[in-house]
């Protein structure tokens, strides 16, 4: 369902606002985005609690920096969606050197091609990531994947997949080259 | 100035490790201090993150409980009176620079006074004044601004911070000399001036070309030997 408070065009007209000190504004974004944004700090840190604190984090931050948001790096829930995982997995690293998340779940994402609530500009940039990362050999996309939504290090990853430490550091190395290059956006 | 290394797939893999968080031990101490010491690593890092950012939208999303709104605003009131408008709006006009001129302006922006000195010098011979800006440009991690003097003759830093959000966490300063290596000056104050006293072993990387940064830091073990937590402002050293 794409609706439109959620629409790119009105979700950068908010960090505007917000921007100038509209707090009303802020209110408005929470509205719209804190189910998007509360899930993924729920995902990554598997504490409801934890998750409540991060979430109130990740809105005082996009109140104090949402004046330095930039369209042309990235669509405005891409921008949000980054401020949540970065402030779930430094909560999480303050808390316990675990991995978050978890393989049950991994699996069930990565094999999702249903994206929620997504307007077409910004679909088009998911898509051109998703074509991306599914031209590259699975073990690669699985491990880039589940690192960046899990938070989970090299010898968690290679632990997880039973292979050897070294395997999945080139695993990693070779599908983010492999990535840049077909995004070409470097 | 030559730069061998900064178009290396090397560089880039190291930034999209950091980025993901694979990393760990000592080769993320290293990274982090490279993001600490270096925008343009630093801007490797952010742009990785913002590439992969749409795989969040895999997430299913998670009603936020009712309680969470009005705890958001009560500390909202908490730290509104802080918050520097005039320069945020300041960053807002310098976002509209796209794409290169983007990645360039953030390297220059580097060395670049930030528009509002918070401190005038005016009574201390040859003082050193720290322009410690909001870091880089567009930044999903740049936030606060900072401003520092250093008194050589009393060997005290003076600083000021403004538009902190630390959270359960404590702003710790370091000095960065032409190594690349962070030091720790120990924990300051998120809002208002703290007084650094400089250990005498610190004193000789005080100096034009070094470069001070700001991290947030876990509580529990702070003041940290290396910075571990989230760097929200870096600024070079010059004097005025």
């Amino acid at each position: 369902m794409v609706s439109d408070r959620t629409s790119s065009d009105h979700l950068i007209a908010e960090l505007d606002h917000i921007g100038t000190g509209d707090r009303e504004a802020l209110r408005r974004l929470y509205e719209a985005t804190s189910a998007r944004l509360f899930g993924i700090c729920v995902h990554i840190l598997k504490d409801r609690e934890l998750a409540e604190d991060a979430l109130q984090e990740v809105y005082l931050k996009i109140w104090n920096r949402a004046g330095r948001y930039d369209r042309n790096r990235a669509s405005p829930l891409t921008w949000l969606s980054v401020i949540a995982r970065n402030t779930s997995l430094d909560l999480h690293r303050g808390v316990l050197r675990q991995p978050a998340g978890s393989a049950d779940a991994i699996g069930a994402l990565v094999d999702t091609d249903r994206i929620a609530d997504i307007a077409m500009e910004e679909k088009q940039q998911h898509d051109r990531l998703f074509e991306c990362l599914d031209e590259l050999p699975q073990a690669e996309n699985a491990a880039i994947a589940a690192a960046f939504l899990d938070g989970c290090t090299h010898s968690e990853l290679a632990s997880r997949q039973s292979v050897a430490l070294g395997t999945m550091k080139s695993w990693i190395r070779r599908g983010l080259i492999r990535l840049r290059k077909c995004l070409g956006d470097d | 100035m030559t730069e061998p290394d900064w178009n290396s797939d090397e560089f880039d893999v190291l930034a999209g490790e950091l980025a993901i968080g694979v990393l760990e031990g000592d080769a993320r101490a290293e990274a982090l201090r490279l993001q600490l010491s270096d925008a343009r690593f630093a801007e490797r890092v952010e742009a990785w993150q913002l590439r992969l950012g749409p795989l969040l939208s895999r997430i299913p999303e998670t009603p936020a409980p009712a309680s969470l709104w009005p705890a958001i605003e009560r500390r909202l009131s908490d730290q509104t009176e802080q918050r520097p408008v005039s320069t945020l709006r300041r960053w807002q006009a310098a976002t509209f620079v796209t794409g290169a001129a983007a990645a360039l302006f953030a390297g220059l922006f580097f060395v670049r006074p930030s528009p509002e000195p918070v401190i005038v010098t005016r009574d201390v011979p040859r003082p050193v004044l720290v322009q410690a800006a909001t870091a880089r440009l567009g930044k999903a991690d740049s936030g606060p601004s900072f401003a520092a003097r250093y008194d050589p003759l009393a060997d005290r830093l003076r600083i000021e911070a403004d538009g902190v959000n630390a959270g359960e966490r404590v702003p710790q300063l370091w000095v960065i000399p032409a190594d690349g290596t962070p030091r720790s000056l120990g924990l300051i104050s998120g809002s208002g001036s703290s007084q650094v006293a400089v250990p005498p072993a610190l004193r000789a990387y005080l100096r034009p070309g070094s470069s001070l940064a700001v991290s947030l830091e876990n509580t529990q073990g702070a003041p940290h030997t290396a910075p571990e937590g989230e760097i929200i402002a870096t600024g070079t050293i010059f004097e005025i």
